[in-house]
């Protein structure tokens, strides 16, 4: 399901709220999972030390970061991996339609990986007559409603049980009106048992790759990894050049952080690391670009790349949990994905700034401490500055701002808006709602009696405040 | 072609990343009350949010009675074991290069070596040497883990300070059966790996056998 080029995240969000149970469900099913993040991170009582520790080791990979590259290439050679570097998207793909086509391979299973998700490997290799499962249980109910992931950890967040009984009615044979969590579970598992002892190979992202052993962590809670790695002969696993880090001990560090601030667990039921190959199988490491060194190059969005993909600004981000991840338009939705598929295309994805109140909870509890609503205005900047923002926004920003520049301008706006304020008819405020989301489901305040300035005038000249003013308002602040 | 383009891409924005020290590894790392009791009641205690069950033995020997009343049902479910002296009943699984996985999918339950356990998490490391195949930390529908009572570190730093990693190998940290609340929030136990999942601490180390 492809969103329009023409629509907006404002205007996927409005039809996302416009159904209010499921906006407010939505909205407490996110804050559950952020609030669980709480309790795991107040039980540690270094987090904060690790959030900068993190940040920190972050920080020096991408200031040496050929060094660790090579390195890991290196190591993971002498471990008997092969590795394969794709500039893009398409190169990644080619690689692996490659990788398969060579060894005549048809059925596929796939664990979570938001990267192959970037690169559309899905539809590319289905195309090309291959057939991939997705295994991990969220991924594969939106794969068989044929919609994309809503959340980069979560990613049928946004469905109901009774979607998931439906779509399994259909798909799995459950019965009908089946709805019960354990059941549909039950359901996957057997159905996904099948194709992890059928399947040719088994494709992974990889959450930490280690520069100093040449060996990669993959982290799931359902074991789909564990299945489709150690089951068929070859494993291919995509990674991001961001995901580096440098020794096995910083494990320590990032391990701590991920699980907590993703689910609120102390630790991922399972957490693999692959030094090269299994006896008798291959193991295949693509290392991907696709415009990962082009955000390095922004100093300003830069600090992006120590993103662990945990999924914690997603579920604090008030415009996420009350949006939905389809209303971004985008691989990668929320606060992060709002900085880096900017990046990716600024014209396509302007809009994505400005999904944000940069109440700047987000930064509270990224595990590695980026400062995303920072990032998040600087985009705002840069894209007013290369023309790529919302026109009829900008005016409006450009005439308040010019309006906040003159202190005259400022008193007569201030004196005319108290004045309208009280004059105001009901039925004028109704009709501004219907166009001025801000009326829709508030009133209009009450004037104040004067404004701040001349209270303060008046209290500096005779030391009492006034209830009353001379623009005729006999209702002030209390 | 991809490996150059990368490299030069990233060595063009160089210049904007300056050098930034690498950390230590050392820091402020919460102990778990420093004794060997304290350490195995944090680390059962995590084990069971986790999902799984901790159980303090005497010996292995033990661990075969606990392991035959798990078991004890008609028909007996096939059984193996990669922990040696847990008895006859028990299929012991030879590490074999040639070991087709599939042959391993109707396993009911599997006794597998733990080598250390983590105490700020409930993890146990198992090594992929020590295992027959290592489709065995998911395919069973339920684990058994063995290892020393005092084969406990506090946190992760240290489980990595005690882990090697030369050449080519495998291990995973597993921590409580597979799991996934993917459908409405709901926590389900039991995803695609194991059902179930007990880890033996046992108190009196055996000789190796």
């Amino acid at each position: 399901m492809k969103a329009a080029r023409n629509e907006t995240h404002a205007s996927r969000a409005a039809r996302f709220v416009g159904d209010e149970e499921r906006a407010r469900w939505h909205d407490g099913a996110l804050w559950f999972v952020r609030e669980r993040r709480d309790q795991a991170a107040a039980r540690v009582p270094e987090w904060e030390t690790l959030r900068q520790r993190a940040a920190a080791i972050k920080r020096h990979v991408l200031s040496d970061w050929a060094t660790y590259l090579e390195q890991f290439e290196e190591r993971a050679q002498s471990c008997g991996a092969v590795v394969h570097w794709a500039s893009d998207a398409f190169e990644h793909n080619r690689i692996m339609l490659r990788l398969l086509r060579e060894r005549r391979i048809e059925r596929v299973v796939k664990s979570k990986s938001m990267l192959t998700e970037e690169c559309g490997l899905n539809p590319f290799l289905e195309r090309h007559g291959i057939a991939v499962v997705d295994s991990d249980l969220g991924e594969r109910i939106v794969q068989l409603r044929n919609e994309p992931p809503s959340h980069i950890v979560l990613p049928a967040i946004h469905l109901r049980r009774e979607d998931v009984g439906e779509l399994f009615s259909e798909h799995l044979g459950t019965p009908p009106g089946l709805s019960d969590p354990e059941a549909l579970t039950e359901a996957a598992r057997q159905d996904l048992r099948g194709r992890f002892l059928a399947a040719q190979a088994g494709i992974t992202g990889v959450n930490f790759a280690i520069a100093e052993t040449g060996g990669i962590v993959v982290c799931t809670n359902e074991g789909n990894a564990d299945l489709g790695t150690s089951i068929p002969p070859l494993h291919i696993a995509s990674m991001g050049i961001e995901k580096l880090i440098p020794r096995a001990g910083d494990l320590g560090v990032f391990l701590r952080l991920l699980a907590r601030s993703a689910t609120g667990q102390a630790i991922t039921a399972y957490t693999s690391h692959f030094h090269g190959p299994a006896n008798r199988g291959e193991l295949h490491i693509i290392i991907v670009d696709n415009g990962r060194s082009a955000l390095a190059a922004r100093p300003e969005q830069m600090d992006a790349l120590a993103c662990i993909r945990c999924g914690a600004c997603l579920n604090t981000c008030p415009v996420f949990r009350r949006s939905g991840g389809h209303s971004y338009g985008a691989v990668i939705p929320g606060p992060i994905g709002s900085v880096i598929e900017t990046a990716r295309d600024p014209a396509l994805h302007a809009g994505l700034p400005h999904a944000c109140t940069l109440c700047g909870s987000c930064r509270d509890v990224c595990p590695v401490a980026i400062d995303l609503p920072s990032q998040l205005l600087a985009w705002r900047r840069q894209l007013v500055a290369t023309g790529a923002s919302d026109r009829t926004r900008d005016i409006a920003v450009g005439a308040l701002g010019r309006l906040l520049a003159s202190p005259r301008a400022y008193r007569a706006g201030g004196a005319f808006l108290r004045w309208a304020l009280n004059w105001t008819p009901g039925w004028l405020e109704r009709w501004i709602g219907t166009w001025l989301p801000t009326l829709r489901d508030r009133a209009l305040p009450d004037a104040p009696g004067a404004s701040f300035r001349a209270r303060y005038a008046r209290r500096r000249k005779t030391g009492i405040e006034h209830g009353s003013d001379a623009t005729g308002g006999t209702r002030g602040p209390r | 072609m991809g490996r150059a383009e990368i490299l030069a891409s990233i060595a063009r924005s160089a210049g904007l990343r300056p050098a930034a020290d690498l950390p230590d590894l050392a820091g402020p790392w919460t102990s778990y009350g420093g004794s060997p009791r304290e350490r195995r009641e944090a680390f059962a205690r995590a084990v069971e949010e986790a999902g799984g069950r901790c159980v303090v033995v005497a010996s292995h020997a033990e661990v075969a009675e606990r392991m035959e009343e798990a078991t004890a049902v008609i028909p007996k479910p096939r059984c193996v074991s990669a922990v040696p002296g847990l008895g006859d009943s028990w299929e012991t699984i030879q590490p074999s290069i040639g070991t087709d996985p599939s042959t391993l999918a109707d396993i009911e339950w599997a006794v597998l070596p733990g080598a250390f356990g983590v105490a700020e998490n409930g993890a146990v490391w198992v090594r992929g040497e020590a295992l027959p195949h290592r489709a065995l930390i998911v395919l069973p529908q339920r684990i058994a883990l063995v290892l020393p009572a005092d084969a406990l570190v506090d946190h992760l730093h240290h489980a990595y300070a005690r882990l090697r990693f030369e050449g080519r190998g495998f291990g995973s940290f597993l921590c409580g059966p597979s799991k996934t609340a993917d459908i409405e929030q709901a926590l389900v136990i039991g995803a695609h790996g194991a059902r179930s999942l007990t880890v033996f601490l046992v108190e009196t180390r055996e000789p190796d056998a």
